[in-house]
């Protein structure tokens, strides 16, 4: 797959080499000449110095001949602007803009762009998590990083203990998926009853994952 | 009419005061609070309207900027990208149906006229077209 990359900073440099690494032929586009001959020098891959909101700039880097477009500089309008311009005027399919601003991640998608990251938000996303708990601990990433499956540790003094699921509160977008009770695997149903050191798989959007942390008490330690 | 003003370089301070003159009532963003002063810089003119510091792509500062009772927007600093975004802001989340936006760049000014049906000033074609008009009489 051939791969444009705007913006030759930190992450466009690892995104890079990371995606050499996978075989993908990759254009990186970077306005800072002594930026340019760093990257040209380590990577060796073709590194056009320029703007890129120029659509010249674009046209050099021969974008119209790339299978995914991917913006990775500081500034989310640039990154927006130049993912339209990859669309529109070179007809890239994918494309792909970093995002700041978290409150950017949807704005930019509404904008038209295919794919927003938000580097921001991951980051403090998975800190909070690490941060967070060590009951909680998060199995697998969805929905590009707004949900996950998480297994929560009941402590020993766990508020609820002896209540059955549907007399406790589960805020939000979250699921029970199952219970692990030393060697005994439950499917929970409403009637189920939760004890001190059940583990529990559950699916739950981000921040239901943290209306359940403060609702099960399982923040304060 | 209430018009939002996004941007007060020259350009943006130079409008808001002849809109102001003509009786309109005017509310101005810029990230910048230093450009702002332009504002209360003109001999002849004082300032009455609302002006605001903040980022004029997130939708919070826009609302906060009156955007959702405005009839109008221009999205006139000096960032291309930035009117860009803040002008589609305007009129696909905010459904503003008058919004100028200033583009230096040519190239992108017809692409988001064409592509985008954005209203697009271009001070590069403007400033051309003028010279060329003057050398060519």
């Amino acid at each position: 797959m051939k791969v444009c990359i705007a913006g030759g900073g930190r992450v466009g440099r690892y995104l890079a080499q990371s995606l050499l690494a996978n075989r993908h032929e990759i254009v990186i586009i970077e306005p800072v000449e002594s930026q340019c001959r760093m990257l040209a020098d380590t990577l060796d891959i073709p590194v056009i110095c320029g703007d890129s909101i120029s659509m010249d700039t674009l046209r050099t880097a021969d974008v119209a001949s790339c299978d995914a477009f991917v913006a990775v500089t500081g500034s989310d309008e640039d990154n927006l602007v130049a993912c339209q311009i990859a669309k529109r005027e070179f007809g890239v399919d994918r494309t792909v803009a970093r995002a700041s601003n978290p409150k950017n991640r949807e704005l930019l998608h509404t904008l038209g762009v295919d794919t927003v990251v938000c580097g921001t938000d991951n980051l403090s996303h998975i800190l909070e998590r690490e941060i967070e708990t060590d009951t909680i601990r998060q199995l697998l990433s969805l929905g590009g990083g707004t949900a996950s499956l998480n297994e929560i540790l009941l402590p020993e003094n766990f508020l609820y203990a002896g209540k059955a699921i549907m007399d406790i509160p589960i805020p939000g977008d979250t699921i029970l998926i199952s219970i692990t009770r030393d060697t005994e695997f439950i499917i929970p149903h409403g009637s189920t009853i939760l004890l001190p050191w059940d583990h529990i798989l559950c699916l739950t959007r981000d921040d239901s994952l943290h209306e359940l942390t403060e609702a099960w008490g399982l923040s304060d330690k | 009419m209430n018009i939002l003003v996004i941007g007060c370089d020259q350009v943006g301070a130079s409008l808001v005061r002849d809109l102001e003159r003509i009786g309109h009532d005017i509310s101005i963003i810029e990230k910048d609070s230093e450009q702002l002063k332009r504002l209360d810089a003109f001999d002849d003119y004082t300032f009455s309207g609302n002006a605001l510091v903040g980022d004029p792509t997130d939708p919070d500062v826009l609302r906060q900027g009156g955007i959702e009772n405005c009839d109008a927007v221009a999205a006139v600093s000096e960032d291309d990208s930035l009117n860009l975004m803040a002008a589609q802001i305007a009129k696909s989340l905010f459904q503003r149906e008058k919004v100028i936006c200033r583009v230096s760049d040519p190239h992108l000014q017809v692409l988001y006229h064409k592509a985008y049906e954005l209203d697009t000033i271009c001070p590069t074609v403007l400033t051309e077209q003028a010279v060329f008009r003057s050398l060519a009489k």
